[in-house]
């Protein structure tokens, strides 16, 4: 697979991951513009990427998505669980093509009827009219409006804006951002279904003009009407919401074409051109007003010269219209006057002059796109009088510095505006006295005008010479560009092109080596601040600090031997001098490369809404699940071993603590249910915590069902306090749950997610307030790559204990520790701790009892016991693996450690260890 | 050579850009949005932006008046390349001072084209 | 009665339903040269508007709704400077 396809499949899944999130917070607050805009992004992001592969029904369905929140942006759709229910599944869709993708390195067979499939149901959110997409406009070529519908592709039908001006000023008076243009047809036969398709239009919401016409002409002969055909179709302008528009219309289904769109489109001139020169001078006055961006005047002015120089005729059309629009919010408001400034000082809207040849609008040429078919080498026009022929593109480019410096603009962006068109014109067309004279004269005049002119006699001149090839050209242009093949030798300032340089459409990635010369240039390349790694070369690095841990861990054994053996003392001493400094550099190292690993929880709690919302809507209860804290960060494998135990402990809280709605509502609190996810970062650890508000546990029931189901014995069910109780639903073989749902399966024990979070070394408690709620509590490391082990020797074997678990190493008479009943105990700062020997947990043999016992004096889960052991060692840092194959049932053991020296060491899960009786 | 700015949020376009601007023996420059653009274009020279539409924390319509109305970037040839291409886009594009205007997505050799016409092309 | 067919007027008042469609299309036909008085309409059913249109009858006073008249009128074309 190549690099630019393995990109965009990265970046889509990025975004269908962040994007199927937003969707279930948009549900929820669908009027949040922000989130509306960031969805709308992904989807044209996507889209955007996806035109450059072969995956047409990855394009559609996105598309169609991005249409929908197009829709829900402008107010034209709310959305609804079915709504999002169709979105993710279209996110599922697409993450399903992108596997394929990545699988295959192209979509599957089934994909484009898929596409089809959905990107048809996504459209039909859009309701009838919406299907026939807004005409493209008439100044655009057919390839551009192909290939790119854009998202806001909002423009009014072509009958409204040819509607008389005062019907469309009055849309644009009452209409806000949005009006809507509706084309009614109803069916032939709807009079018989006892309708009245002008009632219907008559009540349309906001309706500011109402048109009717026959859609066929009437019949010559009076005889031959059907007076009960309806062959009438209506036209609406209404200043509304689209949603309520459409609302208005959803009976009539495709009969009624409903398009939003914005109304400062309605703004144009008609009437026949009065001509003459004041007009400019108007207009030279107006763009002065509208680049100090001052509306009132304006608007002031439009209506001085309307008054002074009057009439019918276009310029006063003009003048009306910039009058109406002045002061207008919005970008499209503002280029739009700035058109009719510009219209109002050439005589034409800009876009009615560009059907001449010579003024083609630059751009269009490039529109096709990769996917596009269409003659490869138009070529440029060589100048045969020795002057440097300008090929397509120099004349693209001339023509859109033209443009450009037609275009009114802000005062403060005019000096950069036309220096900048300078530096692209002499660039393109070469170094060309009178073309730097014109643009000079222009600085010094400010007014453009001059370069405009320069730039148009160049364009002339060169398109008189050789008007057949400038033709074949601007044929190409539609879907192609004349391009790689179009600068002939004469050509000064543009060398030969790279032969071959471009990349197959499909098949992705630019496949062109890297030209001569890069390589010289490494000094001059730009830093890059951020890398992307992949996971591989971290968890590489990983393992390395973990053998340097090892390495490092032998130096003392050296120092040992070197005493012990050679007798070296010196020797020794240096060698441990060095060890500490080792040590000191590899902590530092360890540090450096977790931190590498750390991974914000969000990229587990993200899948979390959608799991509830399924969850909540599977079991009929209204749930909202609110997460904080996500942005917390843990190591990439606590951060992903999390997720399994989470999703048990969100469907127990749903399924099992939530309440149904009508018990929650006897019960006097919210039909809705809540569940709060939230992550508290500490410095070695992090808290997370599902809390519910649902019924909450009792204690009593609890002690009863452990002691039913044999996990306590009657005396715990007497000593256990409240707290104590509620831990029993962690204990293998335990489950509250009264029935068995589709949902939690077959309650899914607590103790198996107990036993996950142990796995990564973490701890579990569970809080519950009956009728109020429950917390379950998750304590986890921040890391779990390295960790401090103590070693105790026993039976003559080593063994690695945890030292996060150790309180202190004592030395105690043997006479110390008493007997009662059947087992030890020692008094250990006025406390009676229960003592367990080592040994006759693991079934060693017991050597001769010393008189003095060493004791490993541990905590855990909140207990304090004793461990007697043959001998105390050192502490080491040690990578621990879990134990393998036959060895991982033994539960005792937390896994096993690679020590300095070679030896594997056992390292002891005391919890397991100290529950054998 | 010439050293141009690469302006675009999403990641695949700017590869795909990228590799056929360097291709033509350039060094590239990439930002995500026009802020970032801005930061690291300041206090060095340029031969040309290409530079999308629709980004969040600066646009490219916005991006392109800073240049034009600040000092050091003022006169720096901009491309854009937008999906976007109703009507009135081009309009926008032309008043804030963008020197040209493509639609992704845009055809290798048209990209190269342009850019060769503007930037030239080293090594050759 | 909605409609009040004349001798030479038409007379269309309130609402129009679309029963009213026939007869007054029979009127028309027998009646080439009848006007019709719109000025008490209220709302003609679609049916009746498409008779109106189709034959286009002048209009011998247009609605004094408004709003009615500002659709009506150019709807009905020809009917309009008769109508006045």
């Amino acid at each position: 697979m190549n690099a630019l396809l393995e990109q965009f499949i990265a970046e889509s899944r990025e975004l269908l991951e962040a994007a199927s999130g937003r969707f279930l917070e948009l549900e929820r607050s669908p009027d949040d513009p922000e989130l509306v805009n960031e969805l709308f992004r992904a989807m044209h992001t996507i889209k955007g990427n996806s035109g450059l592969f072969d995956v047409p029904a990855l394009t559609r369905t996105v598309h169609a998505a991005e249409d929908v929140l197009v829709a829900v942006r402008e107010g034209a759709l709310r959305l609804g669980p079915e709504h999002v229910d169709l979105l993710l599944d279209a996110m599922d869709q697409v993450s399903a093509w992108l596997d394929e993708l990545e699988r295959d390195g192209r979509l599957g067979e089934g994909a484009d009827a898929a596409g089809e499939a959905l990107a048809g149901r996504l459209r039909a959110l859009l309701g009838g009219g919406e299907a026939a997409a807004p005409a493209p406009p008439e100044e655009d070529a057919p390839a551009e409006a192909g290939a790119a519908e854009g998202p806001g592709a909002a423009l009014p039908p072509d009958w409204a804006v040819a509607l008389p001006g005062e019907a469309r000023a009055a849309a644009l008076e009452a209409a806000g951002g949005t009006a809507v243009a509706v084309e009614y047809t109803p069916d032939e036969n709807c009079f018989f279904a006892g309708d009245d398709p002008l009632q219907t239009a008559r009540s349309a919401p906001g309706l500011v003009w109402l048109g009717v016409e026959p859609r066929e002409p009437w019949p010559e002969d009076p005889e031959a009407f059907d007076p009960y055909r309806c062959v009438l179709r209506f036209r609406l302008l209404c200043a509304a919401e689209p949603g309520a528009v459409r609302e208005h219309f959803q009976y009539a289904g495709e009969e009624a074409a409903v398009h939003a769109f914005d109304p400062v489109w309605l703004a144009v001139p008609g009437g026949e051109p009065q001509g003459g020169e004041l007009w400019a001078e108007v207009a030279e006055d107006l763009r002065r007003a509208l680049a100090a961006g001052d509306a009132d005047a304006l608007r002031a002015r439009a209506e001085a010269a309307l008054e002074a120089q009057g009439g019918e005729g276009w310029e006063p059309d003009c003048l009306r219209w910039i009058a109406r629009l002045a002061g207008r919010e919005g970008e499209a408001a503002r280029a739009r006057l700035a058109l009719l400034v510009e219209a109002l000082a050439r005589g034409e809207l800009p876009g009615e002059a560009e059907e001449t040849p010579a003024a083609a609008p630059a751009g269009e040429a490039s529109a096709g796109g990769p996917a596009a078919e269409g003659p490869d080498g138009g070529e440029g026009a060589a100048g045969d009088d020795g002057g440097p022929a300008l090929d397509a593109t120099a004349r693209e480019l001339l023509a859109s510095q033209r443009d450009m410096l037609r275009t009114p603009c802000a005062a403060e962006v005019w000096d950069g505006r036309l220096a900048s068109a300078r530096a692209v014109c002499l660039r393109v067309a070469g170094e060309r006295p009178e073309l730097a004279e014109a643009f000079d004269r222009a600085r010094a005049e400010r007014d453009a005008q001059p370069a405009i002119e320069a730039i148009e006699t160049l364009l002339a001149g060169e398109g008189a010479e050789a008007p057949a090839a400038e033709a074949v050209a601007e044929a190409a242009a539609a879907g192609a560009e004349a391009a790689a093949g179009g600068a002939p030798a004469a050509a000064a300032p543009q060398p030969p092109p790279a032969p071959s340089a471009a990349p197959a459409p499909a098949g992705g990635a630019p496949a062109t080596p890297p030209a001569p010369g890069r390589g010289g240039d490494g000094a001059e390349r730009p830093r890059i601040r951020t890398l992307k790694v992949d996971l591989e070369r971290i968890d590489a690095l990983m393992d390395l600090v973990g053998e340097l841990v090892v390495a490092k861990n032998a130096l003392p054994y050296l120092a040992r031997r070197a005493e012990d053996v050679h007798g070296a003392r010196e020797l020794a001493r240096e060698i441990k001098a060095q060890h500490a400094v080792i040590h000191r550099v590899t902590e530092a190292l360890q540090a450096a490369v977790m931190q590498v690993r750390m991974i914000p929880l969000s990229h587990v709690f993200q899948r979390f809404p959608r799991l509830v919302r399924d969850l909540s809507r599977r079991l009929g209860k209204p749930i909202r699940l609110v997460v904080e804290g996500e942005e917390a960060e843990a190591d990439k494998n606590v951060v992903e071993d999390l997720a399994e135990p989470l999703v048990h402990l969100l469907r127990n809280a749903c399924d099992h603590r939530i309440e149904p709605p009508d018990e929650r509502e006897a019960a006097g609190k919210p039909r809705e249910g809540t569940v709060r996810l939230r992550a508290v970062a500490h410095d070695d650890h992090v808290v997370i915590e599902v809390s519910d508000d649902g019924r909450g546990m009792d204690p009593a029931v609890i002690r009863r069902k452990a002691y039913e189901k044999g996990v306590i014995g009657e005396q715990e069910l007497e000593s256990l306090d409240d707290q104590a109780a509620l831990q029993l639903i962690f204990a293998p073989g335990f489950s509250t749950a009264e029935r068995v749902s589709d949902v939690s399966g077959r309650g899914v024990g607590m103790d198996a997610v107990r036993a996950m979070v142990r796995r990564v070394g973490g701890e579990v408690r569970v809080h519950s307030v009956p009728g109020a709620g429950t917390t379950v509590r998750l304590v986890l490391p921040l890391s779990v790559a390295v960790s401090q082990v103590m070693i105790v020797e026993a039976g003559g074997q080593h063994f690695g204990v945890p030292v996060e678990a150790i309180r202190e190493t004592v030395r105690v008479p043997a006479a110390d520790i008493h007997r009662v009943k059947d087992r030890e105990a020692v008094v250990l700062r006025d406390r009676l701790v229960p003592v367990h020997r080592l040994h006759r947990l693991l079934g060693l043999e017991e050597g001769e009892r010393p008189e003095e016992e060493a004791l490993l004096v541990v905590r855990v889960d909140g207990e304090t016991a004793a461990l007697v052991v043959d001998r105390f060692h050192e502490g080491v840092d040690v990578i621990q693996k879990p134990l393998e194959g036959v060895m991982a049932h033994f539960t005792i053991y937390a896994g096993t450690a690679l020590l300095g020296d070679g030896r594997v060491l056992l390292v002891l899960n005391l919890r397991e260890l100290l529950r054998c009786p | 050579m010439a050293r141009i700015m690469i302006v675009d949020d999403a990641v695949t376009v700017r590869m795909y850009h990228r590799e056929l601007v360097e291709a033509l023996g350039h060094q590239v420059v990439e930002a995500e949005n026009g802020i970032e653009a801005l930061e690291k274009a300041l206090g060095a020279d340029w031969d040309l932006f290409l530079v999308d539409i629709n980004m969040p924390k600066m646009d490219g319509y916005r991006l392109v008046r800073e240049m034009r109305a600040g000092e050091e970037l003022r006169a720096v040839p901009v491309v854009m390349v937008s999906t976007e291409a109703k009507p009135g886009d081009r309009e926008q594009a032309w008043a804030a001072g963008a020197n040209h205007y493509l639609v992704k997505p845009v055809r290798p050799e048209t990209l190269q084209a342009v850019v060769r016409a503007i930037a030239g092309e080293a090594g050759a | 009665m909605p409609v009040k067919l004349g001798k030479t007027v038409a007379t269309l008042e309130g609402l129009c339903a679309v029963e009213e469609a026939e007869p007054l299309l029979a009127w028309l036909r027998e009646h080439p040269r009848g006007k019709v008085n719109l000025a008490r309409l209220a709302h003609p059913h679609t049916a009746v508007l498409q008779v109106l249109m189709a034959l286009r009858p002048p209009v011998s006073a247009p609605p004094r709704d408004p709003a009615l008249a500002a659709w009506l009128l150019p709807a009905l074309g020809a009917g309009r400077a008769e109508g006045g």
